[in-house]
């Protein structure tokens, strides 16, 4: 075991010189020198294994037997119709990477949107700007602690800098589409593309990320988006992960909220067959709003894991939390979510929830909140449920003429709905509520699947 | 007239039925016929079996029928599913109506009035004909339009939920309703509100199970008949003027007599 681990962490620190003497494909030297930091961290910090604290649940065993080479940039193109399903309208703006890397012909931000879009690669090497590198920071930073943000920052292809200017109010939805398209028959890859988001003072931004792939292909992301948010500003941010059914996932979300800021996140995990998610939100100064949601669906022998940390480190700030899960099959659910109040903290208002929804008898949840608190003036509160479903509801259900098979349909989509009705704009709110019920149909492989209905 | 014809006549014919919750007996023998037209009053003290009465009609899985038989419409009741029993008219206003989250009150009574149309032969609506519906059927109970698209229950008062059943019976025109004391935390405005609403969906073709502690609903709704359960059984049955005699008299000179 131990064996297997070493010799997959050489595996990829290996392939890391092997590009880096490979002069040609290389990113920026400014880029490169941050690559060397990150990977002599991954190379000291390795791999976990179930005895870490954090990884005690999540056995990464059958990512480890895989060898993933670091993707190439695709040979064919992709078309525009594989994305059309994660697009709000069809002339949003979007910047799509396939496999990592950018995709010019598929990406398309008008001036009108009212961003700047940076790439840092081999094609573009230019200087990076005083926001790029503090939304690196963040990433950096989460990297000190956990390997795969490490591994993600020294294998990336792509550098992706969404910059909002001061005072920009971007009411549009933009649209970070990651793609992978390895098929099955090649050999099994692994794309590390790296998002950075800065919003300027008082500014606002409606972000849409998305993680999907080949539904048969074997492959990799480890991913990584670093996302500052300046005083006054406002950062909506969905991010949906429908990997592909074989494909492994490490994310990591890294956020710094400076003071008078308001981050809203909802994530919808339900594709992988191991997806692991990291955030870490630092709280920055005073007067900042929270809300993380999300809500995961696995099945079959899937492994779906969040890992939270919300830090509050300054006076009157508030956050909320709220996880929820569908959870069937042979499949794994982990959920992790720790708040820390640190004593200056005064004031401080959090909640966080975690219910899981257990739809069969071989399924697992593992939940664990985790509230630590040294300030002594704050409101707290934390909890986490595990169940089926309400056999009162159904039984109500059943009394108003609707059928056993439609009545549990309709209670596990309301439980859905609940956290869904959390996403404040509509139109992400009805993509995203398609999207589950997408899910849930193949899952349960009920033809006449309802809507969710707010 | 064969035993046939006679089961055809009755709308519901209750007959020496026992159930049982977690081993415990609580309807010992009930006996009770109702026809199309009628009202029926089942009053009782607490913990009498009046509650159980009404959830087993409608099929709660809690319960284990031990003896008797329900006959419906000419139909085994017992053997038939909650759902096929409400696709037949039977309808159950709950005495504590469930919070169903995420789900709309509208999606909610959609779904179910589809099924009962469906099974009657009818046509289904599609969302712009049973939003019309109702928001007619909504003015009966006096509801508020924007009940309409809240989640089943979910932050009603107790009162607002009351209502909400009784929309949901405006909506499924049900055969067979049993009203399982819907008066319970009604103020009077509320109670009356409800109780117009019952009368309106009254037809001759059609019955109701009106299930109270207290004669006070029955000023609203006037029974045809009314009957006294004790310890799981009917022990006196009579017209509308004994819930009066009920009232005067409390529960306890029944109960004394039914020991006895």
């Amino acid at each position: 075991m131990a064996e297997q681990t070493k010799t997959s962490e050489e595996h990829y620190i290996a392939s890391y010189h092997n590009r880096r003497s490979n002069g040609g494909k290389n990113a920026p030297e400014w880029l490169r020198l941050l690559q060397d930091e990150a990977i002599e961290r991954f190379q000291s910090l390795g791999f976990p294994t179930v005895k870490h604290e954090e990884w005690q649940f999540t056995n990464i065993a059958p990512f480890l037997k895989t060898a993933l080479a670091p993707s190439t940039p695709a040979a064919a193109n992709v078309r525009r119709e594989i994305l059309e399903e994660f697009l709000v309208h069809s002339d949003a703006p979007v910047i799509v990477l396939v496999d990592g890397y950018f995709e010019e012909a598929l990406s398309s931000v008008p001036d009108s949107t009212g961003i700047r879009v940076q790439r840092y690669d081999a094609v573009s090497a230019q200087q990076p700007s005083e926001q790029t590198l503090s939304a690196l920071a963040e990433i950096s930073s989460a990297s000190q602690k956990n390997p795969f943000s490490a591994l993600s920052l020294a294998l990336t292809q792509n550098v992706i800098m969404i910059d909002v200017p001061e005072g920009a109010q971007v009411s549009q939805p933009v649209h970070v589409l990651h793609l992978s398209t390895q098929t099955g028959k090649e050999a099994a890859m692994v794309s590390s593309p790296t998002l950075l988001v800065h919003a300027g003072k008082e500014s606002s931004l409606l972000l849409l990320e998305v993680f999907t792939g080949a539904a048969d292909a074997d492959y990799g992301v480890v991913s990584a988006a670093g996302v500052v948010i300046q005083e006054g500003a406002t950062v909506d941010h969905v991010r949906v992960q429908r990997e592909g059914a074989k494909a492994f996932h490490f994310g990591t979300l890294a956020v710094r909220q400076e003071r008078k800021s308001r981050y809203t996140a909802f994530s919808l995990a339900m594709g992988g067959s191991i997806a692991r998610t990291d955030v870490t939100i630092a709280i920055d100064g005073e007067d900042c709003e929270t809300m993380l949601d999300g809500l995961y669906i696995s099945a079959g022998e899937q492994l779906v894991d969040h890992h939270t940390f919300i830090d509050h480190r300054y006076p009157n700030c508030s956050s909320r939390e709220i996880f929820k899960g569908i959870v069937t099959g042979k499949s794994r659910a982990v959920f992790n979510g720790k708040i820390y109040v640190h004593h200056e903290a005064q004031g401080t208002d959090s909640k966080q929830t975690n219910k899981n929804l257990l739809l069969s008898n071989e399924a697992t949840v593992d939940t664990k909140p985790q509230l630590e608190i040294f300030a002594d003036d704050v409101k707290c509160t934390h909890g986490a449920t595990v169940g089926g479903l309400d056999p009162a509801g159904l039984f109500y259900l059943k009394s108003r003429a609707i059928d056993e098979e439609a009545a549990r349909d309709l209670l596990t989509l309301g439980f859905a709905g609940e956290v869904t009705a959390f996403i404040r704009d509509e139109s992400i709110r009805h993509l995203i509520d398609a999207l589950i019920v997408k899910q849930l149909q193949t899952m349960v492989a009920h033809t006449a699947l309802p809507e969710i209905v707010h | 007239m064969n035993d046939t014809q006679m089961k055809d006549e009755y709308m519901l014919e209750i007959k020496n039925l026992h159930a049982s919750v977690a081993g415990k007996e609580i309807l010992r023998g009930i006996n009770l016929t109702v026809n199309a037209g009628e009202v029926h009053a089942v009053m009782g003290p607490n913990g009498s079996g009046k509650s159980t009465l009404a959830q087993v009609l409608a099929g709660h899985p809690s319960y284990e029928i031990t003896e008797g038989e329900v006959i419906y419409k000419g139909k085994n009741l017992l053997e038939m599913p909650p759902e096929e029993r409400a696709k037949d008219g039977v309808f159950l206003a709950f005495q504590y109506p469930v919070e169903i989250p995420g789900v709309s009150n509208s999606y909610f009574l959609k779904a179910g009035l589809n099924e009962v149309r469906k099974y009657r032969g009818l046509e289904t609506l599609d969302a712009l004909q049973f939003l019309k519906l109702l928001k007619e059927k909504m003015k009966i109970v006096e509801m508020d339009p924007s009940f309409i698209n809240r989640p089943v229950n979910e932050g009603f008062s107790g009162g607002e939920k009351k209502r909400n059943e009784i929309l949901q019976m405006a909506v499924l025109e049900p055969t067979l309703a049993i009203l399982d004391e819907t008066d319970s935390g009604l103020d009077i405005d509320a109670l009356r509100i409800v109780s117009e609403g019952v009368n309106t969906l009254k037809r001759p073709d059609n019955a109701c199970i009106v299930v109270t502690h207290y004669q006070r609903l029955l000023n609203y709704i006037v029974p045809d008949f009314v009957h006294v359960l004790v310890n799981g059984r009917i022990v006196k049955s009579g017209g509308k003027e004994l819930a009066l005699e009920l009232e005067a008299n409390g529960y306890d000179q029944i109960k004394e007599a039914a020991t006895v």
